[in-house]
């Protein structure tokens, strides 16, 4: 949704840092209230002008910079802010607390696969299968 | 030229990474010969814990002296082509197929990740299995695999590819696709959102970026 008058409008409506983190982020300039921050550091937005659907959004704390890449994933959205940001709560997690997250769920954590903290199973059985090694005999 | 460093090492590197692993799981069950034992080298062993081994230049995502700091950003280079432009090869089973094909539509819209699905298994670089393998279709499964040039990827899709899932008993049906081809990625879900199969894309974006082709390459 974005168009020239827009970008011009949000570089300086956000100043020259973020509108770069922006456009190189989510290839669009939004100006918006900071409704509240979460564990991980992630920022969220609100602006009910902007087009249906896309009046509220996240700025991830590991975003995209000019020297790492982006380590940004869906899965860094705790489980009440992601109530907020797909419209389940009206208000933030902050005020409305319909949402009840129990004393003793386990803390939120993003998605790990593919780190050493990744899940797995606790299991002491034998393995069914393990990987094949083909063993070729030499040619005569 | 780095093209083909890339389509060399990719296995290589794949190899080493996966075998301390691999190693330890077998010694834990006891399994593991004496022989074996002795290959396992020990300084690699403690070099996984400790870091203190001569022979071991630290973690491959560290670069240890001036010549892996400029192949890490080759290596970087590298993924970011590979990263860019996924093609994966469709091979729509089931209902899966459907989600996936909802991907490519305009509401998850993979062409803005560079993913253009490719028909042919020779110029695909993923292959995503979206359904339930029978045993019928498996070997035709591996051909195809066997058809795609390195490095490829697989995406297992769904619970039927995952494990068998729903037909998990059929005298039918393969238990997992992971036991034809190696599975890099598993996307749950029966069938899973086109969502969350384009996440398990982004997850597999995550993986290649790891890869450390021309550092690999110079260690050996």
């Amino acid at each position: 949704m974005s168009s020239f008058p827009r970008t011009v409008k949000g570089f300086f409506a956000l100043g020259p840092a973020r509108f770069f983190r922006q456009l190189n982020n989510i290839g669009d300039t939004k100006v918006g209230t900071l409704v509240g921050t979460d564990k991980f550091g992630n920022k969220y937005y609100e602006n009910l002008k902007e087009s249906y659907g896309r009046t509220r959004w996240i700025q991830f704390a590991k975003e995209d910079s000019f020297f790492s890449r982006a380590e940004a994933n869906a899965s860094q959205v705790p489980a009440e802010w992601h109530g907020w940001l797909h419209r389940m709560l009206d208000a933030p997690p902050t005020t409305d607390k319909s949402m009840v997250i129990p004393k003793w769920a386990v803390e939120y954590t993003e998605n790990l696969t593919g780190s050493a903290k990744a899940f797995k199973t606790y299991n002491t059985t034998r393995p069914k299968f393990v990987a094949w090694t083909p063993k070729a005999a030499p040619r005569a | 030229m780095l093209s083909t460093i890339g389509l060399r090492m990719s296995g290589a590197a794949a190899r080493s990474a996966l075998k301390p692993l691999a190693t330890q799981q077998v010694r834990h069950f006891g399994l593991i010969s004496e022989k074996e034992e002795q290959v396992n080298t020990p300084a690699q062993n403690c070099a996984m814990s400790t870091a203190v081994s001569k022979s071991y230049p630290g973690p491959i995502t560290q670069p240890a002296n001036a010549v892996e700091y400029a192949l890490s950003t080759v290596d970087k280079i590298i993924n970011w082509g590979r990263e860019g432009s996924i093609w994966p090869m469709t091979f729509g089973l089931a209902c899966c197929a459907v989600e996936m094909m909802h991907m490519a539509a305009g509401r998850y819209d993979q062409d803005r990740l560079g993913i253009v699905f490719r028909a042919s298994p020779r110029q695909s670089d993923v292959m995503i299995v979206a359904g339930t393998l029978t045993n019928k279709m498996a070997p035709a499964l591996r051909k195809v695999y066997d058809q795609m040039p390195e490095p490829r990827w697989v995406i297992s899709m769904g619970s039927c590819a995952n494990g068998g899932g729903y037909y998990h008993y059929s005298y039918s049906v393969v238990r997992g696709c992971d036991r034809i081809v190696p599975v890099d990625i598993y996307v749950p879900g029966c069938p899973p959102t086109s969502e969350a199969l384009l996440y398990g894309v982004l997850q597999l974006q995550k993986k290649m970026r790891r890869s450390r082709v021309t550092t690999m390459w110079y260690r050996k």
